[in-house]
C-alpha cells in the first residue's frame, strides 16, 4: 500500500578527528531505513547518536562512505539533476543562521523561485512569493524584511517557505522548532502538520523531543550511538517499547506524553564515545536486561511485527515484562 | 514554614533605548522543602527574577520596587559585605552551562574545597577539606570520588560537570538552591537522571528549590507549584498538578496546550510574540494575543485573584 | 504590486541608511572619517599645488619654528614642512592604501579558494602561510624590501605581500565557517551551483569583515610604510614620505623636535584615524548588532 520512495542501504559514514585524521569517529554505522511517501519518519535520539548525519545522508546533503541510498530511481552518491535535486529539501534547527542575514526575503524567496526553474518574469516571481508567504501564514508585508527584523518563529516560516518554493516531495526538518520557545513551537508544528495534509509532504523529522514526534510522526526511528536500536509505528513504540534504550528514553523524557510506557527502565550511566564504541551491543553497559551474548555480539535489526524492527536479542522479554 | 517571601518586586534596566520593565511586581513565597518553578518564555523576566533573588542582579538592573525576605531578613536592602556571607551558604546558584562556571586549568575536586575555604571552613590544601570535598562529590553520586577529585572539567562529559556544580552548590548544606535552567543543555536520559538527584538532595537536606524553566515538562515532574510569568509579570500560580490539568490563565492555557500535543491535530494556539518590554501594552501585558480580550483588559492593572488554591491575574477571574 | 517593488526597495535604502545612522553615532569614526578626508584632499591638492616648492632647498630659512610664512616651519635645509608634508600625503597614503589593496586582494583569494575548495590546494596554501606567519608582519617587509631594492613600487609589494598570509588565514577560517552556514547548505539543497553560492552567499558576508579589517590594516600599514621610510628602506629621499622625513632628521630631534614631531603627529593621526574608522564601520556593518541592540 505504501510506496518506498527513500531506501537506505548499511549507511555508514566516518568522520575522521584530529591533525592527521588518525582517530575516527564513525557517526552512523550500519543503518538501514526506508522512508515511505507522504508519512512523517522521525529520527530520534540523543546527541551523538548519528540522526542528523543520516537525515543528511537521506536527502543526499552528505555522502555515505559505505552503503547506499535511493530516492526513487535515482541513487544519492553524487550530483543529481536539478529538478531531482529540488525535490528533497531541508529545515534547520537554529532560525538565526537559516537565513542570508544580508537577504530580503524578497531576494531569498526569489532565489528559491528562480533556481527551481517554473517561472522567471518578475511579475510571476512577485506573485509566486506572496502565495508562498501566505503559504506559511506570513504575508506580503514581510518581503522587505531582512532576517533581522524576523522573530525566531517568522525566520522558520520563511525558511519552510524557501524550501516549499522548489516544489519538494521530501522535506529534512532537522530539529525545526527546538530554538524556539514554547508556544511558538507549538505554532510551526501545526503549520508543518497543515502543509503535509495540503501537499502530501514526506517528513523526514529529527527531534529529541517525544512530544513533537508524537505529534507529528507515523514511524520513529530510535538511534543509539550510530545505530537504530529500534523501527516502527509511532503509537506501538511509545505504548510498548521493545528496546530497552526506548523504554529508557520514555521514562526520561519530561516531554508530557498521554501515557507512560508500559515498562520504565530507570536512567543510568551516558552515551559511549563513538571512536572507540563497546563491543557488541552498544547500550549493553547501561542495559539493565544485559548478558553475555550483548557483550560480544552486535544485535541484528530483525522483525518482530508488521512494521517493527528491533535491535535487541531480549526484545521479546522486554515486550512481556 | 515560609523561608523565601518575595512581595511586589520590581525590576527595571535602564538601557538607551528605554526602561526595559523586566520584572512587575512579583508576589510569591517559597515554604521551607518546597520546591517552585518559575516558568516562562524567553524575555519572560523568570532569570532576572531569579538573580535578584540570589543577589546577583548587576547594573543596568535595579529594583525599584519591593521586598525580598528571606528568614524574614531583607535581602533587597543588603550590603555587599552581608550578601557575600549568605549567598554560598544559605542560598547557592547552579547555572544552565556548567562550562562557564568551571575553571577549566583547576581540577574539580579543588573547586569544591575552594567552597569551603570561601566561607572560612580550612584550607583548601589540609586534608580535611579535601575529604569533605570528596564527601560531596560522593553525595552527587559521582563514582569513584576520591579519582575524580583530581579530574579536570574536560575530562567530564556535560552531565557530570553538572553534577560538580551542583556539589558546589549543596556544599554548605545551603536553605535555598536556586537552579537556573540546570538541565536544558543535557540529553533526555542525562536530564532525567539531574532531576533525579536534585529531588533526592532536596529530600535528604531539606532544602528549597526555585527552580527557573522554559520547560514545562520540566516543571511538572518535580515542582510542587508553579509559578507562570509572561511579559514580566506573574500571571498564574498554583499547584503543578493543577496548572497541569486546569490552567486558568488564557495564557497558561496556550502555554499548556502547546506542550500536550494531541496527534495530528491543529492547536489553535495564539498567534503573535510577546511585546516589548520597554513600551509593554498597557492593562493586560497578553490582551493583544487573547481570544478573550475586551476593553477592560486595556485598563486593568495587574492582580493576582485568589481562586481555591489558585492565583490567576486575569480579569475573568475578579 | 509595483507598489511592493517599491517598499522592498525602500526597505534596502532603509537599510543603508540605518547603516549610516549607527555609524555617525559612533562620534570617534564620524571624525576621523572627516580627518581621513581632509588628508587625502590634502594629497590630492599636493599633487598640483603646494605653498612652495616641496624640494627647493633655502639654508637662509633653515630649521624656521612654526610662522606666518610657514605654517609648521622649515627643516634644517629649509625646506617648507608643510610643502613637503602635502607632497609626502600622496606617498605614504598612496602606498599603503596599494599594498593594502593588494594584500587584501591576493590574500582574500587565496583564502577563499583554501577554505572553500580545501583538498591538496589547501594543504599547500596553510603551509606556506604558517611558514609567513611565523615573522612578524614589519620583520617580513623588511626582508622584502632587502631583497626587492628600494622603490615606491616596491615598497608597495613588500607592504603588501607581508599582509598577505594574514588576509589568507582570516578569510580562510571565514570560509569555512560560513560554508557550513544552514543556509549555504539550503543553496546547496536547492542545487544552485557552487561558484553562484561562493558569490552571492558567501562572498558578501565576507566582504564586510574585509572591509573592515582592510581599515584597520590602513592604519597598521601606514605604521610600517613609514617604519621602512625611517629605516631608509622605503622610499628614497629626498621624496617627503612621511617615515622617510623622520629618519632624515633624526638628527634635531632634541635640538629641533619639530621637524621630527610634526611628520609623527601626520603618521600617528592617519593610523589612529584608521583604527577609529574601522570601529565605526565595524558596528554598521554588522546586520546583526541590530538584533542584538534590540534584545538587550
Amino acid at each position: 500500500m505504501s510506496e518506498v520512495i527513500i531506501r537506505g542501504r548499511h549507511i555508514v559514514k566516518e568522520f575522521r578527528l584530529g591533525l592527521t585524521g588518525r582517530l575516527r569517529l564513525r557517526a552512523v554505522d550500519g543503518v538501514d531505513l526506508e522512508v515511505m511517501r507522504g508519512e512523517t519518519v522521525a529520527l530520534v535520539g540523543e546527541s551523538g547518536s548519528g540522526k542528523t548525519t543520516l537525515g543528511r545522508i537521506l536527502v543526499g546533503l552528505l555522502r555515505p562512505d559505505r552503503g547506499t541510498v535511493t530516492y526513487r530511481e535515482w541513487g544519492l552518491g553524487g550530483r543529481l539533476p536539478r529538478h531531482v535535486r529540488a525535490r528533497l529539501q531541508v529545515v534547520f534547527q537554529n532560525p538565526d543562521a537559516s537565513l542570508n542575514p544580508r537577504m530580503q526575503v524578497m531576494d531569498i524567496l526569489a532565489e528559491a523561485i528562480r533556481a527551481a526553474g517554473d517561472t522567471a518574469s518578475r511579475e510571476e516571481v512577485l506573485d509566486r512569493a506572496i502565495s508562498l508567504l501566505e503559504m506559511v501564514g506570513l504575508s506580503a508585508d514581510h518581503l522587505p524584511k531582512y532576517p533581522h527584523e524576523l522573530s525566531g518563529g517568522e525566520k522558520q516560516r520563511v525558511a519552510i517557505a524557501r524550501a516549499l518554493a522548489m516544489r519538494p516531495e521530501v522535506v529534512l526538518a532537522d530539529e525545526p522548532v527546538s530554538a524556539l520557545d514554547a508556544i511558538v513551537r507549538a505554532q510551526i508544528l501545526e503549520l508543518m502538520y497543515r502543509l503535509q495534509e495540503d501537499w502530501g509532504l514526506t517528513y523526514i523529522f529529527i527531534s529529541h523531543d517525544l512530544s513533537h514526534v508524537w505529534y507529528l510522526s507515523d514511524r520513529v526511528a530510535i538511534m543509539y550511538a550510530g545505530q537504530i536500536a529500534e523501527v516502527g509505528p509511532t503509537e506501538e513504540i511509545f505504548r510498548e517499547p521493545a528496546h530497552p534504550y526506548t523504554a529508557m528514553l520514555l521514562t526520561s523524557s519530561t516531554s508530557v506524553l498521554p501515557y507512560k510506557p508500559r515498562l520504565t527502565v530507570r536512567p543510568v550511566g551516558e552515551s559511549p564515545s563513538l571512536i572507540s564504541p563497546p563491543p557488541g551491543c552498544r547500550f549493553h553497559p547501561r542495559c539493565p536486561y544485559a548478558t553475555e551474548q550483548c557483550r560480544a555480539e552486535r544485535p541484528e535489526l530483525r522483525q518482530i511485527g508488521p512494521g517493527r524492527l528491533v535491535a535487541c536479542i531480549h526484545a521479546e522479554k522486554v515486550l512481556r515484562s | 514554614m515560609t523561608l523565601l517571601d518575595v512581595r511586589g518586586l520590581t525590576i527595571h534596566y535602564d538601557l538607551p533605548q528605554g526602561t526595559v520593565r523586566a520584572v512587575e511586581d512579583a508576589t510569591f513565597t517559597v515554604d521551607r522543602g518546597e520546591v517552585v518553578a518559575i516558568i516562562g518564555e524567553s524575555g519572560s523576566g523568570k532569570t532576572t527574577l531569579a538573580m535578584s533573588i540570589a543577589g546577583l542582579l548587576r547594573p543596568p538592573g535595579r529594583v525599584v520596587r519591593g521586598h525580598i525576605y528571606f528568614e524574614g531578613l531583607d535581602l533587597s536592602r543588603l550590603d555587599d559585605e552581608k550578601w557575600r556571607e549568605i549567598r554560598g551558604r544559605d542560598i547557592t546558584v547552579v547555572f544552565q552551562d556548567p562550562n562557564t562556571y568551571l575553571n577549566p586549568l583547576m581540577n574539580v575536586g579543588r573547586q569544591v574545597a575552594e567552597v569551603f575555604e570561601a566561607h572560612g571552613m580550612g584550607s583548601i590544601r589540609s586534608r580535611e577539606v579535601a575529604q569533605r570535598a570528596i564527601e560531596i562529590l560522593r553525595r552527587v553520586r559521582i563514582q569513584d570520588p576520591d579519582k575524580r577529585y583530581w579530574s579536570y572539567p574536560h575530562e567530564l562529559s556535560g552531565g557530570m560537570k553538572q553534577r560538580v556544580l551542583i556539589a558546589m552548590a549543596i556544599a554548605l548544606k545551603p536553605k535555598l538552591l536556586i537552579a537556573d535552567e540546570p538541565t536544558s543543555a543535557l540529553d533526555a536520559t542525562i536530564q532525567a537522571q539531574i532531576l533525579d538527584l536534585l529531588e533526592e538532595l532536596r529530600r535528604e537536606m531539606g532544602m528549597s528549590l526555585l527552580l527557573i524553566t522554559h520547560d514545562l515538562g520540566v516543571a511538572a515532574k518535580i515542582a510542587h507549584r508553579i509559578i507562570v510569568m509572561y511579559a514580566g509579570q506573574i500571571v498564574e500560580m498554583g499547584r503543578a498538578d493543577e496548572i497541569m490539568s486546569d490552567p486558568l490563565h488564557p495564557y497558561t492555557r496556550a502555554l499548556v496546550r502547546s506542550v500536550k500535543l494531541d496527534r495530528k491535530r491543529l492547536l489553535g494556539v495564539p498567534s503573535g510574540a510577546p511585546p516589548s518590554l520597554i513600551s509593554p501594552p498597557p492593562g493586560c501585558r497578553f490582551h493583544p494575543r487573547c481570544p478573550y480580550a475586551t476593553e477592560q483588559c486595556t485598563a486593568w492593572r495587574h492582580t493576582l485573584y485568589v481562586r481555591d488554591n489558585r492565583r490567576v491575574a486575569c480579569i475573568l477571574y475578579a | 504590486m509595483s507598489d511592493l517593488v517599491r517598499r522592498v526597495k525602500a526597505a534596502k535604502r532603509e537599510r543603508t541608511a540605518q547603516m549610516w545612522r549607527t555609524f555617525r553615532a559612533n562620534r570617534a569614526a564620524y571624525a576621523s572619517l572627516y580627518v581621513l578626508a581632509a588628508m587625502a584632499l590634502m594629497a590630492l591638492i599636493g599633487a598640483f599645488y603646494t605653498p612652495y616648492d616641496p624640494y627647493r632647498i633655502d639654508l637662509s630659512a633653515a630649521l624656521g619654528f612654526f610662522s606666518p610664512a610657514h605654517p609648521l616651519g622649515t627643516d634644517w635645509l629649509g625646506r617648507d614642512m608643510l610643502s613637503r608634508i602635502m607632497e609626502g600625503a600622496r606617498y605614504t597614503l598612496g602606498i599603503s592604501f596599494a599594498a593594502v589593496l593588494l594584500g587584501a586582494a591576493v590574500g582574500s583569494a587565496l583564502g577563499l579558494i583554501s577554505g572553500y575548495y580545501g583538498g591538496l590546494l589547501d594543504a599547500i596554501i596553510q603551509r606556506a602561510t604558517d611558514v609567513l606567519l611565523a615573522f612578524p608582519t614589519i620583520l617580513l617587509a623588511i626582508a622584502l624590501t632587502s631583497v626587492l631594492g628600494v622603490g615606491i613600487l616596491n615598497v608597495v609589494l613588500a607592504a603588501g605581500i607581508a599582509t598577505v598570509p594574514i588576509y589568507i588565514r582570516l578569510v580562510r577560517n571565514l570560509t569555512l565557517t560560513l560554508r557550513n552556514e544552514p543556509y549555504v547548505e539550503a543553496g546547496r539543497a536547492m542545487g544552485l551551483s557552487g561558484p553562484y553560492i561562493l558569490f552571492r552567499h558567501i562572498l558578501p558576508n565576507l566582504s564586510y569583515v574585509i572591509v573592515v579589517q582592510s581599515t584597520y590594516y590602513m592604519g597598521i600599514t601606514i605604521l610600517i610604510v613609514s617604519a621602512l621610510g625611517f629605516l631608509g628602506l622605503g622610499v628614497p629621499k629626498p621624496i617627503p614620505e612621511w617615515g622617510t622625513m623622520i629618519g632624515d632628521a633624526r638628527d634635531y630631534i632634541f635640538t629641533y623636535p619639530h621637524v621630527v614631531l610634526v611628520p609623527g603627529v601626520f603618521i600617528s593621526a592617519a593610523a589612529l584615524a584608521f583604527n577609529l574608522l574601522g570601529d565605526g564601520l565595524r558596528d554598521a556593518l554588522d546586520p546583526r548588532m541590530a538584533t542584538l541592540l534590540r534584545r538587550t
